[in-house]
């Protein structure tokens, strides 16, 4: 178990700057999930990390012990970190106990029980030990990839992207494989990805880095419902974006008076809805506001549903379990479960309406299958 | 969409800026350095020797009936092998890859064979049939049969590679299949078809031993000639200088072809291959060609080999009978030779390669385009060169075994590096990293990793050297100790002194090892040698 503590990390490549000031605190034994859009230096983060670039400047600490800073970089093969590449990575002139075993001492090496622990504990049986890297399944490659990284027992472990490569349903199996041995090993591990639902569901805590610069740092639920900014709000997810006001702790917008989640000033706002948060009534409900269903793309577990209020003439988007999703022309009554977040608007822009407010803009990923149906209306 | 490719094109950009700005083991790139000086050294050498003359007696030197005549003979046999390699190559490879000849997959193999047989033994061949075939029309005839696969391979590959559905689509558009021939798939060809072409010229521009068997004068033979009569000096490396022009012309056209070639091959990956055309009736005289063009560039050189083989000396001109140990000898020595050469090229070439593919900048690519520049290094070229250098600086060097391996490393090095490239090029950069994070160093991840993953890559490359290191022959010829007898040289003495009986056996011998290393490697040779082509 380690500390990893790093701070003003930057780097530039070829005069553009990728990492921009860097601070990063990961308790020992904890989790935490790096998410950022393509592009955004989250591998460069993972490199700098592990020592195969050097940083232009800042620290980094590995129980306090500093492996990159002003004069120092040690080299990563000092450096005591597992890496597990995006592909698995694994030699694949060597068996999968040959390829557990590479890093350990030479002594120590062709200790089969030690193997099977190993393979054991990524939740593989004992007989794959002799096996080629060729003969499994991308899961177990990344399992095995995992098994090895885990075997000097470092201080802390890299995952770069090492689900993004499987489908999706060995996805969930091998991600529910690898949080378990990692837990039960007690190393301290970074995760890096570009899948939002994968951050939010393996992180204890989650970073989004962005314009080089980790914008939010936060427990899943806390980013999700909390985003400090609205283009935080639309990377984590879907979001719907209304013109409003905060007044006395609450936000008055097109879907009426909805508590607020965080503290927000008031004035004129931006208030953000998560689609799921907005239910359907079936009859009017005191002033539960009116719209008509305009188009609905049906998923089978969910359904997302284009609302057009009739007040207001705004539209807004829902998701819905499929079961119960409408039809096109239908009129319902909206009402919002739940808190919302507020982000206080320039009284300039008070009178007009947000960009794209009717929809989530899309993240690059999308967030889930049922958020491809809707790409094209947003690219 | 859009949003989506930027993105994703911005990171594949991140990652080529991250991987040129990393910096490379000194280590590695004192080697590359010191490999990359080794190959200049012959071109600056001869560069600087033709430069001590004065520039006026340079001009008299070089505007003279000799030199007019070397360079026309020179350039019309280039001009004329080309021509003729790229019709026949391009007519067989499209013979056997796009109609239904019988027997496509033997005649694939038989065409591209005469690669391994070396031209002065083809020259060897025809000299021993028939006097008749001499000069400019003999010399036409050995080098076509020789080189024309250099144009067949790449042709072949490609037409392989082609989408089946743009002809297709041009078909469905109206046009005939001779027109979508011309208009469609010719044009498409064309990367493939300059490289082979100018491989063709770049190996009848250096040829010398069926120059010199055939008694026609090019500047090789000449070059030979004024150093066997004592006359080299500065005036040869003017005409050394005038050769290695004409080589490093050639060479830039071929860099240049080479990246268009690249450019072309981008996103093709069709797996579907198009139907065979249909024959019919012509299949006969096409399988009549297709014979008689296996008969002249394999079956004669061959054919006259076993049939001197079972001659008499007495039959030859000169009656000469070599004995068993002589055989044994140049036998050994041409193997021993070609493993050194072999080892040697690929240590020179290992650190110019690993820097090129895993540092890849400015720098390392020019350290790799200056190592291909051996490339248009005639052998005779280099072999006076390097005569000259240990003459003057290095005297116990001069006709010590070590220098000819050095010759050989620098011939081949072009050879061994696109191998090297090849191989570092297949292994995932990322296997490097894990096993430095797993707690290894540089020496032992090259150890446990590289090495491994490298050795069935680099073991073709060693086996494609080891080739053209036991055929070789100028170097060989005018480095090589006092004494210390090869096959090649011994199958040239012989045939020189009109002793065909004699060079027979030698010949054989030479052919066996050649094809056997060739039959052992012959998967991964066509990969490693044709890499840029794919």
């Amino acid at each position: 178990m380690a500390r990893l503590s790093v701070k003003g990390l930057t780097k530039a490549f070829a005069a553009t700057p990728v990492l921009r000031g860097v601070d990063l605190e990961v308790a020992p034994g904890s989790l935490v999930a790096v998410l950022g859009a393509s592009g955004s230096g989250k591998t460069t983060l993972l490199r700098l990390l592990s020592g195969f670039e050097r940083a232009d400047s800042g620290s980094i600490e590995i129980d306090g012990q500093m492996v990159s800073g002003p004069g120092v970089h040690v080299a990563p093969e000092k450096r005591r970190i597992g890496y597990v590449a995006q592909e698995g990575s694994l030699f694949p002139h060597l068996s999968v106990a040959d390829n557990v075993d590479f890093g350990l001492p030479r002594a120590e090496r062709r200790n089969r029980p030690r193997v099977e622990t190993l393979l054991a504990s990524v939740d593989l049986p004992a007989s794959y030990a002799s096996r080629a890297p060729h003969q499994l399944s991308g899961g177990e490659q990344q399992r095995v990839a995992l098994a090895r990284a885990l075997a000097p027992a470092p201080k802390l472990v890299l995952l770069d992207e090492p689900f993004s490569a499987l489908d999706a349903a060995l996805r969930v199996e091998t991600r529910q494989a690898v949080s378990a041995a990692l837990a039960a090993s007690g190393a301290t591990a970074l995760l890096v990805t570009h899948d939002q639902a994968e951050a939010l569901a393996m992180g204890l805590e989650v970073a989004v880095l962005r314009g080089g610069v980790l914008g939010q740092i936060a427990a899943p639920e806390m980013l999700y419902r909390q985003p400090v900014d609205i283009a935080m709000a639309r990377f984590v997810g879907e979001a719907v974006i209304l013109p409003g006001t905060v007044k006395a702790g609450a936000a008055i917008c097109a879907l009426g008076r909805l508590p607020l989640a965080g503290s927000a000033p008031d004035g004129s706002a931006s208030v953000m809805v998560r689609p799921e948060q907005i239910r359907f009534l079936s009859k009017p409900d005191g002033d539960a506001p009116r719209a008509r269903v305009l188009a609905v793309t049906f998923y089978g577990h969910d359904a997302s549903v284009l609302l057009e209020l009739e007040a207001r003439a705004t539209k807004v988007m829902s998701l819905v379990p499929g079961y119960r999703a409408p039809r096109s022309g239908d009129d319902v009554w909206l009402t919002v479960e739940g808190a919302v977040m507020a982000y206080p608007r320039a009284d300039r822009d008070a009178g007009r309406e947000p960009s794209a407010s009717t929809h989530a803009r899309l993240p690059v990923e999308p967030l889930s299958v049922a958020a491809l149906g809707i790409k094209e209306d947003l690219s | 969409m859009a949003a989506v490719a930027g993105a994703s094109t911005a990171g594949v950009e991140a990652v080529s800026v991250r991987a040129a700005l990393a910096r490379p083991p000194a280590a590695l790139v004192v080697a590359a350095l010191a490999g990359v000086t080794l190959i200049l050294l012959p071109i600056v050498y001869t560069a600087i020797e033709a430069a001590s003359i004065d520039f006026r007696d340079a001009v008299d030197l070089l505007v003279r009936p000799l030199v007019g005549t070397l360079l026309f003979n020179t350039v019309s046999l280039v001009i004329a092998a080309s021509l003729a390699s790229a019709i026949i190559g391009t007519a067989a490879a499209w013979v056997v890859e796009r109609t239904d000849v019988p027997g496509r997959n033997v005649w694939s193999a038989l065409i591209a064979a005469p690669l391994a047989i070396p031209p002065f033994v083809t020259s060897f061949a025809w000299v021993s049939m028939s006097n008749a075939l001499q000069d400019f029309a003999g010399a036409l005839l050995v080098v076509t049969c020789a080189y024309f696969p250099l144009v067949y391979l790449p042709v072949a590959a490609a037409l392989r590679g082609l989408d089946p559905a743009l002809e297709e689509t041009a078909r469905s558009l109206g046009e005939s299949a001779s027109g979508c021939f011309l208009r469609v798939v010719l044009p498409q060809l064309r990367p493939a078809l300059f490289g082979g072409v100018l491989l063709v010229a770049l190996n009848t521009l250096t040829e010398f031993g069926a120059f010199a068997l055939l008694r026609f004068r090019t500047f090789t033979t000449e070059l030979y000639a004024q150093y066997r009569t004592g006359l080299a000096g500065p005036e040869s490396s003017l005409i050394a200088l005038v050769l290695v022009a004409l080589c490093l012309a050639l060479v830039f056209a071929e860099f240049r072809v080479r990246g268009e070639a690249r450019y072309a091959r981008v996103g093709a990956g069709a797996r579907r291959t198009s139907a065979p055309a249909a024959l019919g009736w012509s299949r006969f005289p096409v399988l009549a060609a297709l014979g008689a063009l296996v008969a002249a560039t394999v079956g004669v050189p061959i054919g006259m080999i076993g049939f001197w083989l079972f001659q008499h000396a007495q039959a030859a001109t000169s009656p000469v009978a070599p004995t068993a140990p002589e055989l044994l000898r140049a036998a050994l020595n041409s193997i021993g030779y070609g493993l050194c050469g072999a080892a040697a090229a690929l240590v020179l070439a290992a650190p110019i390669g690993y820097l090129a593919v895993r540092f890849p900048s400015r720098w390392t690519a020019l350290m790799e385009r200056a190592a291909y520049l051996a490339q248009g290094m005639p052998g005779i070229v280099v072999a006076l060169a390097l005569i000259s250098l240990t003459v003057q600086w290095a005297g116990p060097l001069y006709q010590s075994p070590a220098l000819l391996v050095v010759a050989y490393a620098i011939l081949f090095l072009p050879l061994a590096l696109v191998s090297v490239r090849a191989t570092l090029m297949q292994i995932p950069p990322g296997l490097e990293e894990v096993g430095r994070s797993l707690g290894q160093n540089g020496a032992s991840v090259a150890w446990r990793v590289v090495a491994p993953l490298a050795a069935h890559g680099l073991g073709a490359g060693a086996a494609l050297v080891f080739i053209f290191v036991s055929t070789e022959l100028t170097a060989t010829l005018l480095l090589s100790p006092i004494g210390t007898r090869t096959l090649a040289t011994e199958v040239w003495a012989n045939t020189s002194s009109v002793a065909f009986a004699a060079a027979a056996p030698f010949a054989a011998l030479m052919l066996c090892l050649s094809l056997a290393v060739t039959w052992l490697f012959a998967n991964r040779l066509s990969r490693a040698a044709f890499a840029g082509w794919g």
